[in-house]
């Protein structure tokens, strides 16, 4: 019996941006459903198909089959509908000017500022060198862009020691996992198929 | 940074309860919902501490 092995596990190096570029592509085209802030003012945007939870205490939630997880790293929204800006983690009051009005992250979820049915028509990741990281810009049909930036590297508490690394902003597909840094790293994990292409050769 | 501990404890969570990214991604918006429906812990602010967290994985799978 053999097994084919059709999706390899990826870990890559910074100069593979075009790989990074390539597995984020798939996003491209599809159709932005909404944000919503979880756990640790985690902001997290859904696209694509909406599923149900699989938990039976979250009736009401609605999962989209592609997720952009910020993992608390700094973010900024610029809407292309409203003179509206929203960030989490940069200081609006340098760079307010020009850009638009401020507006709170907390009134996100309830108004987005992205239209809806917005489709993105681009995703592209980019290496903040003062970092040692990778951003990624979203550009969406209604003229939104959304930009995440790496988290500034932080030595941690010994009781966090622990704790495992966290990515600067992930991306969860039908695929897989992919996570970006820390670092200048990345790496994509394939989902486990629950029934492995298999040949039987009896 | 505090979120990125909660989020990274959340992670650790995942880890040893052996869930998957969309599984993950749920547990983290159902501890967030019990915050939000006034649920309180016993950290401070009212923040449920990391054993408080780990004992909502049975909960929040149905399996309690």
């Amino acid at each position: 019996m053999n097994l084919l092995q059709l999706r390899p596990e990826q870990h890559t190096s910074p100069e593979n941006l075009a790989g990074l570029r390539a597995y984020l592509a798939q996003l491209i085209g599809e159709t932005f459903r909404f944000a919503r802030v979880s756990f640790g003012d985690e902001l997290t945007l859904h696209f694509g198909d909406l599923r149900p939870a699989r938990s039976p205490k979250l009736p009401m939630h609605l999962f989209g089959a592609y997720i952009l997880g910020v993992r608390g790293s700094p973010w900024l929204l610029k809407s292309g509908s409203e003179p509206k800006v929203v960030s989490d983690g940069i200081d609006l009051d340098c760079v307010q000017e020009g850009l638009g009005q401020a507006f709170h992250k907390d009134e996100l979820e309830a108004n987005p500022l992205i239209q809806p049915e917005s489709r993105v028509i681009s995703v592209s990741p980019f290496v903040v060198k003062p970092m040692n990281g990778f951003g990624v810009q979203l550009q969406f049909s209604d003229g939104t862009t959304f930009h995440v930036l790496p988290t500034l590297p932080e030595v941690d508490d010994p009781e966090d020691e622990a704790l495992p690394q966290l990515a600067d902003w992930e991306f969860i597909s039908p695929n897989g996992l992919l996570n970006a840094g820390p670092g200048l790293n990345w790496s994509f994990k394939p989902t486990a198929l629950r029934t492995p292409l298999q040949i039987d050769l009896d | 940074m505090g979120r990125k501990r909660d989020i990274r404890q959340i992670e650790a969570i995942a880890n040893e309860f052996k869930m998957g990214p969309a599984e993950r991604r749920e547990f983290g918006d159902y501890i967030e919902e019990c915050k939000r429906n006034g649920e309180r812990g016993s950290g401070p602010n009212g923040d449920f501490t990391y054993g408080e967290r780990r004992q909502k994985v049975p909960e929040f799978r149905g399996t309690n």
